[in-house]
């Protein structure tokens, strides 16, 4: 990929920056720092493919991704269903080997580091997962699963590790006198506050949230966006947020980065890219967002036609040319390098170089079409 | 108009002229082993032509089981205890009007009083529903083109025949069947109506339709699917078309792709749509009147702008201050404390199911609110002593008195 290049320019500066196992200051270090992450599923080869000397057909899931977090600040990652945002978060913490590519947290190598370094590593990054209904052993006690990890680490005896469950148990909103329940005794919004309790219990400094309120209802998952709130500004957290929901992104990240098949298309601050987005995929998915307004009501607000393309077959030169209302046949030929928008923005889009052949080259005709002559695969 | 609010709410007034469907103290309850489950509280409500309602509420309000117990599709141990579904349908009250035992008013005849299999056979030709999930709403084992096939063979079946309530599938019994495994060709649907099916799946924007029929829905992507599960519910070209979280499943493009879609259906054939979602964005972008449901009734009802813009019930109010505003994104967030109601008869005590999470609760609250007109000119009502008088601190509820079990 060529934009892992380009975009390596970017970050030098802040890369000499980190320290070395020491600790950084809150502000604008990167406490984890992600080169050119790539993740591919390869299918099972059959006899037949092998015999043939097929290559096995991979998907890729995430396909150089290159994003840094800085220490005490939140980084939104958003995009569709099948864009490669949880695999990320996964591979990120190593619960997935990567393909290629290279992830730092503070200074250290994660990809190449022994199981002792791992196991290190894992009390400092922590993970809060999507379902609250499934992410909990349905046959240990809120305790139980809020000090699993202090066990496995061999840290405090029992009655010390009750009295930290007692005591996270009251810091994410639930009553210490519950620590004896089981999952099934309590709601969804409940049981997701065991899981954030879980990933605390270890006092880490990054926590990966995958999805953590898009189970839940609106009235809880306000109550949930709040206590992660509360929690970063207490315990000094760094959030990797993982969403689909804009507004909830919007209202909790500092910075974002927006997916599409595998690729990171823009990043920058949550304010100005929602604001003024430099990519037409980042346009097209805040236009897409109904509004809760009683004004804005003009007609039409679907601007996207057609699916997400496979991430098996992605299409190429810029993977989002299929579906893009401003495509035009450069889009077709070439795959748009990381353009910087300016110093805290980049976005993977031909419209950023003005002097690109991209202005020069025809329209593609069949994405102008409306969504009658909706278009697939 | 204040007349018709108060039908609405239920004063046991018939239906209006405009109406296609009014719905009065319609109760589902639920009995279970653990006890009766009130899913539905006397719900009242009315559908116009040619316009769309968006129900809406947390999980677990009951706005689901409301759209089920419309159609008559509420399974055991649901029953459907109490109320009146009233449908507009001259010919049809015209075939009942002799007969005592069911209720007819004028063109409207009161479903709940017809046989089942007359509802049965309502069932595609007047209402359809578009379901939540697409991929497990669809049969996987059967063609795309061969559900819409069926769906447009009971409407064709149904218009061949107008004066019988038969359902339109009772005529198909074991003889029939067994027939049809010996002698080739005599599937239920037939080239005319696998032709419809294609121009349906071409109206609702699928390309190359007379490919696509032939395929199963596992070939579909979700929001394909769904624009399917869209095309099969207009097959019957239904008077009401219910649709139940439609684009709950589905990436916000594609959600938007889906809603366009609904509204231009709803345009062109002048059809009645029930929009039921959590989604209060949906609703916003959507829907001309809303109702708010909370605990298995409705808490607030009223034309969009006075119920969003002006929200009586504190409940309304807290669902509006849940939600992360994307124009201005660092005001904190005001949600409702603790969690929706589990709806177990011997655990709701006979006052406002809301008080125990309400922040304005008093001692008025103890006793159940009647809706109180708010705004007549917008149909604005709401279950709350709010809509008549003000908070008043001195009246309001000891903060433990719940028993402080909330979070």
């Amino acid at each position: 990929m060529t934009d892992i290049d380009t975009h390596t320019d970017a970050t030098v500066d802040s890369q000499t920056n980190v320290g070395t196992g020491t600790e950084t200051t809150l502000g604008g270090d990167a406490l984890v720092s992600i080169e050119g992450l790539k993740k591919y599923y390869v299918n099972e080869q059959s006899i037949i493919d092998r015999v043939l000397g097929n290559d096995p057909e991979s998907v890729k899931a995430v396909d150089g991704v290159s994003f840094e977090v800085a220490e005490g600040e939140t980084l939104g990652i958003v995009g569709e269903s099948g864009c490669g945002k949880s695999t990320t978060g996964e591979t990120v913490l190593r619960l997935r080997e990567a393909t290629e590519g290279q992830i730092t947290f503070d200074g250290e190598d994660i990809l190449t580091m022994s199981d002792d370094e791992l196991t290190a590593f894992r009390k400092r990054a922590q993970i809060v997962f999507q379902d609250p209904f499934s992410s909990l052993d349905p046959r240990m006690t809120a305790g139980d699963i809020i000090t699993e990890g202090l066990r496995i680490h061999g840290i405090a005896d029992q009655a010390e590790r009750r009295e930290t469950a007692r005591d996270l148990l009251d810091r994410v909103g639930l009553s210490a006198d519950q620590i004896d329940r089981y999952p099934h005794e309590f709601s969804g919004g409940q049981r997701q506050r065991i899981g954030i309790a879980r990933a605390l219990a270890l006092d880490p400094e990054f926590v990966v949230l995958d999805e953590p309120v898009s189970a839940l209802d609106v009235s809880v998952q306000a109550q949930i966006l709040n206590l992660l709130d509360d929690l970063q500004d207490e315990f000094g957290l760094t959030y990797l947020f993982i969403a689909h929901n804009l507004s909830v992104v919007r209202h909790i990240c500092d910075r974002v980065a927006v997916m599409y098949l595998g690729e990171i298309v823009e990043t920058g601050p949550v304010d100005e890219i929602f604001a003024d987005p430099a990519h037409p995929y980042t346009k097209a998915l805040l236009a897409s967002v109904p509004r809760v307004s009683t004004e804005a009501r003009e007609g039409d607000f679907a601007t996207l036609h057609g699916d997400v393309p496979s991430p098996r077959d992605p299409p190429t030169g810029c993977r989002f040319h299929t579906r893009c209302p401003q495509a035009r046949a450069a889009c077709r030929e070439s795959a748009p390098p990381d353009y910087a928008v300016n110093d805290r923005r980049r976005a993977k889009c031909f419209r950023n170089d003005a002097d690109h052949a991209y202005w020069d080259s025809e329209p593609i005709e069949e994405n102008a079409r409306s969504l009658e002559a909706d278009a697939t695969q | 108009m204040s007349e018709r609010l108060q039908a609405a709410s239920g004063a046991g007034r018939g239906p209006d002229a405009d109406d296609v469907l009014s719905v009065s103290n319609l109760s589902t309850r639920f009995f279970t082993e653990e006890g009766q489950i009130n899913a539905v509280e006397s719900v009242s409500f009315d559908i116009r032509d040619n316009e769309i309602l968006g129900i809406v509420g947390e999980s677990g309000s009951g706005k689901s089981v409301t759209s089920l117990s419309l159609i008559d599709l509420v399974e055991s141990p649901g029953r459907i205890t109490e109320g009146e579904v009233w449908y507009r349908n001259p010919e049809l009250a015209d075939e009942f009007r002799s007969n005592d035992a069911v209720s007819v008013d004028g063109d409207h005849i009161d479903l709940r009083t017809v046989p089942p299999r007359v509802r049965r056979s309502l069932r595609g030709p007047s209402f359809s529903t578009i379901f939540q999930d697409p991929m497990s709403s669809f049969n996987p084992s059967i063609t795309v083109g061969e559900q819409i096939a069926e769906a447009v063979e009971v409407q064709r079946r149904a218009t061949a025949n107008p004066r019988s309530t038969r359902s339109r599938t009772q005529g198909y019994g074991l003889g029939q069947y067994l027939l049809d495994g010996i002698v080739p060709g005599r599937g239920y649907t037939s080239e005319e109506s696998m032709d419809r099916a294609i121009e349906l799946l071409e109206q609702v924007g699928i390309p190359d339709p007379a490919d696509r029929v032939d395929e199963y829905p596992g070939q579909f992507s979700g929001g394909m699917l769904q624009r399917a599960m869209i095309a099969q519910a207009l097959a019957g070209e239904p008077d009401v078309l219910i649709a139940d979280e439609p684009t709950t499943a589905l990436d916000v493009t594609i959600q938007a792709q889906i809603l366009n879609l609904l509204r231009e259906v709803q345009e062109e054939r002048g059809m009645s749509i029930i929009l039921i979602t959590h989604d209060l964005g949906v609703i916003a972008e959507m829907c001309d009147r809303v109702c708010v449901m909370y605990a298995g009734e409705i808490v607030e009802r009223g034309t969009l702008s006075a119920v969003f813009d002006d929200p009586v019930h504190p409940y309304t109010q807290g669902l509006l201050g849940s939600i992360p505003d994307l124009e201005d994104p660092r005001s904190r967030l005001q949600p409702i404390d603790g969690n929706v109601p589990g709806l177990l008869d011997s655990e709701m005590d006979d006052r406002c199911y809301f008080a125990d999470r309400c922040p304005k609760a008093m001692q008025s609250c103890l006793e159940k609110p009647d809706e109180i007109v708010v705004d007549a000119e917008a149909e604005h009502g709401a279950k709350c002593v709010l809509a008549e008088r003000s908070y008043d601190p001195d009246e309001a509820l000891p903060a433990d008195y719940f028993g402080g079990d909330s979070e």
